[in-house]
Formats: C-alpha cells, sequence, structure tokens
C-alpha cells in the first residue's frame, strides 16, 4: 500500500498500479515545477517546456505499463533527464557529457512516435477518422480497444473491468470489434 | 519457445498451396518440439475445443496472441474460416497504433487543462493573500473620506475674566508663603 505521503518512487508506482489514471496524475503534479524549473535552465519558452514535460510523462506512463521496465534513479531524476535529452532534440542542442560517471542518462521516449508508426497510407487515414469517431462516440468496441492498447491491461482484468463473464468472451469480443471494424474500413475503401 | 510457433505458421500459411505428399515431407522438418505442438494443436481443434481452451491448455510456454494468430492460419487451411473473418497482424497493429496515439492526445489535453486550473487556483490563492493582507492592515482613509481640514478659529465663547485673576492671586499668595518659611 503506498503511504499518504507518497514519498518513494515505490509510493508512486503502487498507487499507479491501483489506480492508473489517478496515479499518474499524482506523479505529474508532484514532479512538474522542478523538472519545468530545471528545463528552463536551457531554453526560456515555458510554453514549448510544458508540452515536453507533458510527453515526457506519458513516456513514464508507458514505461510503468512495461513489465520488463526497472527504474533506476528517483522518478524525478528520470523525467528531469529524458525531457532535457529531449529538449536537446527539439533544439538541436548537443548532448552535455558530464564528467560523473554516475550520473544517470536515459534517452527513452515514444518509441512508435520516433519511427513515424507503420508507415502512412490511406488504410491508415481512413481507420483514425473511423477510431476518432468511435472514441467521440464512446463506442464500447472503443473502450476495448483503448483497455487493451494503451492501457495494457490482461484478458481477466478487462473481463472483470467490462463485464464480459469470462476472458473467452473479451477476447472474441475484441476480434468482433476489429473484423467489423475492418469490414467497415474496407467499404469506405471501396474493396471488396 | 518463439520459433516453434513460427515454424508452424510459417507451416500452415503454405501447406494450402501444396500436395499431400509435399505436406508430410515438410512436415517431417519440422522440429520436434513443433511437430509435438502441431499434433497436439491439432487434436484440440478436431475435438472442437475452443480457442480460449487452447490457450488455456497450450498458452503456458506461448504467448495468447501468437497462438490465436496459429489458430485462424490453421483454420483458413482447413477452410473452416473465410478470408475476411481473419484478423490481420497488419490490421490490429496499425490499430494498436492509432488508438495510442489518440489516448496520449486525449491525456496532453487532459494534463493542460489540469495546468491552467492550477494556474488559476494559484492566482486566485495570490489574491485572497492580497486581500486578506489588506484586511489586516489599519484602514486608510481615502482623501475622499477626510472632512475638510478643522480651521482653528476663534472660539465666539467668552471667557470668564476673573478666572484669571483668581488664578495670578493663588500663585502671589504661593509665593509670600514660600518665601516666609525660607526666611522664617
Amino acid at each position: 500500500m503506498p503511504s499518504p505521503l507518497f514519498q518513494t518512487n515505490q509510493d508512486y508506482i503502487d498507487l499507479f498500479k491501483m489506480d492508473r489514471r489517478g496515479g499518474i496524475e499524482l506523479i505529474h503534479k508532484r514532479h512538474k515545477q522542478y523538472c519545468i524549473d530545471f528545463l528552463l535552465q536551457y531554453y526560456p519558452v515555458r510554453e514549448d517546456i510544458e508540452e515536453i514535460y507533458h510527453d515526457g510523462i506519458l513516456v513514464l506512463h508507458d514505461k510503468l505499463l512495461d513489465p520488463s521496465f526497472q527504474l533506476t534513479c528517483t522518478i524525478q531524476t528520470y523525467l528531469n533527464t529524458i525531457c532535457k535529452n529531449q529538449l536537446f532534440k527539439k533544439i538541436n542542442r548537443q548532448k552535455e557529457f558530464s564528467s560523473l560517471s554516475d550520473e544517470f542518462d536515459c534517452d527513452d521516449w515514444f518509441e512508435d512516435e520516433q519511427t513515424q508508426g507503420p508507415g502512412f497510407d490511406r488504410e491508415l487515414e481512413v481507420l483514425r477518422d473511423e477510431l476518432a469517431k468511435l472514441e467521440r462516440r464512446g463506442s464500447k468496441c472503443y473502450e476495448l480497444f483503448q483497455l487493451v492498447y494503451f492501457e495494457k491491461y490482461s484478458m481477466e482484468e478487462i473481463t472483470d473491468l467490462l463485464d464480459y463473464g469470462t476472458p473467452g468472451n473479451t477476447r472474441n469480443q475484441k476480434y468482433r470489434c476489429l473484423q467489423r471494424l475492418k469490414e467497415h474500413i474496407n467499404g469506405t475503401l471501396g474493396r471488396n | 519457445m518463439m520459433n516453434v510457433l513460427s515454424e508452424l505458421q510459417g507451416y500452415y500459411s503454405m501447406a494450402g498451396t501444396i500436395n499431400m505428399d509435399e505436406r508430410k515431407m515438410r512436415f517431417q522438418k519440422l522440429s520436434f518440439e513443433a511437430q509435438e505442438f502441431a499434433f497436439d494443436f491439432e487434436s484440440l481443434i478436431k475435438q472442437k475445443v475452443s480457442l480460449e481452451n487452447i490457450i488455456e491448455k497450450l498458452g503456458k510456454k506461448f504467448s495468447e496472441k501468437d497462438i490465436t494468430n496459429l489458430y485462424y492460419t490453421y483454420l483458413k487451411l482447413a477452410g473452416a474460416v473465410e478470408d475476411a473473418l481473419v484478423i490481420d497482424e497488419v490490421f490490429e497493429r496499425k490499430t494498436e497504433y492509432l488508438v495510442k496515439m489518440i489516448e496520449r492526445e486525449r491525456l496532453r489535453n487532459h494534463f493542460r487543462k489540469m495546468a491552467k486550473k492550477d494556474e488559476g487556483q494559484l492566482a486566485n490563492r495570490m489574491l485572497a493573500n492580497i486581500d486578506n493582507k489588506e484586511m489586516q492592515m489599519p484602514k486608510l482613509h481615502s482623501l475622499s473620506d477626510l472632512s475638510e481640514p478643522e480651521v482653528f478659529l476663534k472660539s465666539d465663547k467668552k471667557e470668564n475674566p476673573l478666572k484669571s485673576i483668581w488664578i495670578y492671586i493663588g500663585l502671589l499668595v504661593l509665593a509670600f508663603i514660600l518665601i516666609y518659611l525660607l526666611f522664617k
């Protein structure tokens, strides 16, 4: 159980495991000011730095969902480091190398966005628009996709969250949703 | 272990395009583990065991996703599933990628709103602090509050003239008493 004072890495991580949205919001709030002040040393535009910070939090969100990820420093140090590296890339500034051998360094960022995803094509464009519509409509299929692909819940957890009865039903529902989506896309693209 | 399913994926994918003799020959060339897995896998499918149960029985060493892909590939080979019902991995990866992009943007917007709300609350707190300080300081009258400056005008009241005389007489008497006592 996380301590109510949320002082250590583990406290934040435990909270995130119990409540992902609440946990990431608290991490965002508690570490923001220090990170922003740290980055302002290198670049004066606060709005740009805030955007980088938001993305840094999203990177941390993805990493915390990866069971193989291990945080080897404090959350604050991690955020400061990855945001600073990303800032330097954006402003085309050379990374500074410290003489301290034990200084933490990390190049984590969005892997899929860095490689621009699976390559842009017409199907992707239509699919993007259709998913956006499903999200706005509050579609159950979209909710399922969100839990599977973004929140990375297991089938068992999703079964409980969405009350699908068994993980098998959940799996079948996911494939039915993908199937309907694909048929709709093919229809829009004029494919047989 | 991943190689076992990859082997079988490759085998089932092309098995529908070759004759039975060649299929048997290619099957013999699969690794022992792949052949063993294929035997268990195909037995379960022939017994009409559901995909969920197949994953439960065989999924301890392999990922659910890989077994599911293999299942659909086999059904396609067996002619039990039409092409249109097979969800290709490429399409699923595109869906996954786009859902992540949409959700990240939703969270970014949420963080931006949180930042604006915090700024608003900070501004309100600062204003409240200023108000509190103003309340604690002594009130300064504004110029408009001040009445006309008092001008000391000569009073119209007539003072009693005898009062002053009696004061002087009293002081003289006191002075005489003091001198008498000094030179006594």
